[in-house]
């Protein structure tokens, strides 16, 4: 992928799109605003992935983060009923503190990324534009990267995903009794919410599962 | 160069994923301002990968997305839970762990 005209601008649009709905996320007061945010910040991370020649990253990024995460947390906020909840300020208080950290964050980086040196040829790894070709492609290249030199944490991966399904089922189950025992005015003062709650408990772990 | 271009992206968007957790009070935006510093760091790894000619980066994007699905799964199930007990997701009225 050279930095020919055509790429140049793909990216400014890609960039400046992707960095524009991140920061229309923070400021929007509706979460369902910011979901769809999150929605618009994936697909152009998965353009900018496609500029670095990455088509099979695009394709399981939008898959992944659109199709399922970004479904979960829709999925959840129709669960947690938003509109029983005090909705008038969107911020914290620390708000006067959280934005100077983070403009210090973000110039920081941008500081160091601009600094970063070109690539000499030294330390160029083992998988240049002719062995990716001679492989068939960017996807095949990746596959002999994943299951030769990662094996080992592939594996791991499915372990973690199975642990992380298990643990969703058992965090969003029903426990009745054990629940009003040990907060039992707590329990009454959500007894409101949960009512539209409990059909829909049953609802993440086909969530999970389809991922 | 297009490196830098790519670097800044991430830098940015980490940047704004940092500051909405820092700034937001509800738990559900704070979970996906961590998706957007998750997507920032995919950036990096994604562009770095791209410009060494090595695939382990375009290999660590894949676990970062594994690693994103199953904390996402594990995040919004907590929430659910917590909100059997506390109908609340604003993280400033969750304090009884505080004394």
């Amino acid at each position: 992928m050279a930095d020919n005209l055509e790429t140049t601008v793909a990216f400014w649009y890609l960039a400046i799109a992707a960095v524009g709905a991140g920061a229309l996320m923070l400021v929007a007061r509706n979460p369902v605003h910011s979901a769809i945010s999150l929605v618009i910040v994936i697909f152009h991370v998965a353009g900018l992935f496609v500029i670095l020649g990455a088509g099979f990253l695009a394709v399981a990024q939008i898959a992944i983060y659109a199709g399922a995460i970004v479904v979960l947390f829709l999925f959840t906020l129709m669960m947690l009923d938003m509109r029983r909840l005090p909705n008038e300020r969107v911020t914290h208080r620390q708000i006067w503190l959280g934005i100077p950290l983070g403009i210090l964050l973000a110039i920081e980086g941008v500081v160091v990324s601009v600094g970063t040196p070109e690539i000499s040829a030294s330390i160029k790894g083992t998988f240049p534009p002719a062995t990716i070709s001679e492989l068939g492609g960017s996807t095949q290249a990746l596959a002999v990267a994943l299951f030769n030199d990662f094996t080992l944490p592939f594996l791991g991966a499915s372990v973690l995903l199975t642990a992380a399904t298990i643990g969703a089922i058992v965090l969003a189950r029903r426990v009745e009794s054990h629940e009003q025992a040990d907060f039992p005015q707590a329990a009454k003062e959500s007894s409101p919410v949960e009512t539209p709650a409990e059909p829909s408990s049953a609802e993440p772990v086909p969530e999970e599962s389809a991922r | 160069m297009m490196l830098n271009g790519f670097l800044v992206v991430g830098a940015l968007l980490f940047a704004l994923g940092a500051t909405g957790v820092l700034i937001r009070r509800n738990a559900i935006v704070m979970l996906m301002c961590i998706e957007l510093m998750l997507q920032g760091a995919n950036v990096t790894l994604a562009a770095f990968s791209r410009y060494l000619d090595d695939q382990a980066g375009f290999v660590l994007v894949v676990f970062s997305l594994t690693v994103a699905a199953a904390e996402v799964a594990i995040g919004l199930a907590i929430l659910v839970a917590l909100s059997r007990v506390y109908p609340v997701v604003n993280v400033d009225q969750l304090d009884s762990l505080s004394g």
